[in-house]
């Protein structure tokens, strides 16, 4: 909304509760004032903290982040990044087992489909 | 709505999915075919690829470079952000088609390329690459073939580190690249080598780490406008010349060996109109003899840290040499030898510097021992600086009682500046901090 010269738009968000957008606003707030601070090593650092704090919430909030922060009309870009290397830090590193149990995924192969696709990646599963 | 039972993860939609997967390396990306039938192919349309591997037996590097072709053959991004290859093998096992590989990233119109190999083989696609923007080379050796003319239009970062010589073709590719903004530069340099030109109009960073094992007479001119911050460390072997540091607003030199006292004051001249600097070395040159030339006057420095082994002489000549200094860190090391006079003890200016009457304002002492100097250092700059704010120490192994004292000592000092605020703090101790503010 920056580029475009509206200051006072309101800005349209279907199916984002106010919850979710605090914590986005809260987000927002605390890099714009970490920019603003003369010592850049601790507020490199502060900002650090704060980035691994703010992802440590329940699965359903992360992804209800993820959506928000990825919206068009609000990208935010390091939010989005943030988010989405959380998930993705929980997905690797876990065998495909537990990444279903993680995430609820139902396994939909059949056991003849699930050899051929492990077959044709077989060294990513290794 | 709960995710108790819902797969929240599978639903996002597939650009958000590809960027999740594009945020690991690319094995585990590949994993993810196996989750479910929605699953199976997201991973060819991963933006970042990314290959780490230690390889150590001729089984292992040609599943691994299956794998890799595989991977490149299905991969659906019309344009690749990073390819990223760090692969360590055994010297003795066939080379790995790095070059080929790199080849088809080029023509996937790749952005960052990040290569750590043993030994460096570039097809010739990267030399005109028109789409790469940053470049990080990290090797052990590399062909001792010249390279092509290089040519790189968009690229804006370099970060190279070599360790076989000659340098030609860092300095070919430093070049090669009309609008370069940042780069790093980690060598090792040898005897009879040129002198190393930096001529680079559009250079914002440079970072220079050089490591030289004999002594080394050359160079290192830096013709560099627009730069605005500048590192320099390794070993100091050269010398520095700064013909064109017009815009250098900040800058860091760290050297582990700093034996040669006059190469290290001709590099400060050359960055004496920084605003920020800061310096570090396990020992600093004594500065006190007379075939030392003295420490340039830095009229625009408001940052100063100082960290190793700095005495307190070269502490207050500091002081005395920079009329605008703000703010000053020091973080000290200590060596039990050197008893030489004015090496360690404390000596008090004859003129109370001119920054410590209108500008200093604060002052970080870190890993303080609580050495005669030291105190006396405190004390004198406690009792002269008209504006200061903050000092801050750092209480580095000493026992309760004698910080007690110390700080109690440092409280009595009647103060130059009413507003100054005295905080100290302990390390290892159980206690996380010990603060007296008054």
């Amino acid at each position: 909304m920056i580029e475009d010269d509206y200051a006072n738009t309101t800005v349209p968000l279907p199916n984002v509760t106010s919850m979710i957008i605090s914590k986005v606003i809260e987000y927002c707030k605390k890099h714009v004032e970490s920019a603003k601070n003369e010592d850049k090593k601790t507020a490199e650092e502060d900002l650090k903290n704060f980035d691994s704090e703010f992802v440590k919430v329940d699965k359903d909030t992360l992804f209800d982040l993820i959506l928000a922060s990825a919206a068009n009309y609000l990208n935010i870009k390091s939010l989005l990044d943030l988010t989405c290397q959380t998930a993705a830090d929980m997905i690797k590193g876990k065998t495909p087992e537990e990444v279903r149990k993680t995430f609820n995924i139902k396994n939909d192969f059949t056991p003849e489909e699930e050899a051929e696709v492990r077959r044709e990646n077989a060294w990513a599963f290794e | 709505m709960s995710s108790e039972n819902v797969d929240m993860l599978s639903r996002l939609p597939e650009e958000i999915v590809s960027h999740i997967l594009s945020l690991m390396p690319t094995k585990h990306a590949v994993r993810t075919s196996i989750l479910s039938k929605r699953w199976k192919y997201s991973w060819m349309f991963v933006t970042n690829l990314d290959f780490t591997e230690n390889i150590r037996h001729s089984h292992g590097l040609d599943s691994f470079s299956e794998f890799v072709d595989q991977v490149l053959k299905f991969c659906k991004s019309p344009q690749l952000n990073l390819f990223r290859m760090h692969l360590v093998t055994l010297s003795w096992l066939q080379r790995p088609s790095v070059s080929k590989w790199i080849d088809k990233a080029v023509r996937l119109n790749v952005h960052e390329l990040d290569i750590q190999v043993n030994v460096l083989e570039l097809p010739l696609s990267f030399f005109t690459c028109k789409t790469l923007t940053k470049l990080r080379l990290d090797h052990i050796a590399y062909d001792h073939d010249v390279w092509e003319s290089v040519y790189l239009p968009c690229l804006k970062t370099l970060d190279i580190a070599i360790y076989t010589n000659p340098l030609v073709n860092a300095f070919k590719l430093v070049r090669g690249c009309p609008i370069l903004e940042s780069l790093s530069l980690e060598v090792q340099c040898c005897k009879n080598e040129e002198d190393y030109l930096f001529d680079v109009p559009t250079l914002k960073r440079l970072k220079l780490t050089l490591y030289c094992s004999q002594s080394f007479n050359n160079k290192v001119v830096l013709i560099v406008p627009n730069l605005e911050y500048l590192f320099v460390g390794g070993n100091l072997c050269s010398l520095f010349v700064m013909e064109d540091v017009s815009s250098l607003g900040e800058a860091t030199v760290s050297f582990t060996n700093l034996s040669v006292g006059y190469l290290w004051v001709e590099l400060l001249n050359g960055l004496n109109r920084v605003k920020s600097l800061s310096a570090q070395a396990d020992g600093f040159p004594y500065l006190g003899n007379t075939f030392c030339s003295p420490l340039p006057i830095f009229l625009n420095m408001k940052h100063l840290e100082l960290k190793g082994f700095c005495q307190s002489g070269l502490i207050s000549k500091f002081l005395e040499n920079s009329p605008e200094l703000k703010h000053l860190c020091i973080e000290k090391v200590y060596e039990l030898l050197l008893q030489e006079p004015g090496y360690t003890s404390w000596i008090e200016p004859k003129l109370v510097p001119p920054c410590m009457l209108t500008n200093l304002t604060t002052i970080k002492f870190s890993n303080c021992k609580g050495h005669k100097c030291d105190i006396q250092l405190l004390e004198y700059v406690l009792g002269n600086a008209e504006v200061l704010k903050k000092v801050t120490i750092i209480w580095e192994s000493l026992s309760t009682e004698l910080q007690m004292q110390l700080c109690t000592q440092l409280l009595k000092v009647p103060r130059a500046s009413q507003d100054c605020e005295i905080c100290f703090h302990a390390r290892t101790t159980y206690v996380d901090k010990l603060i007296y503010d008054w």
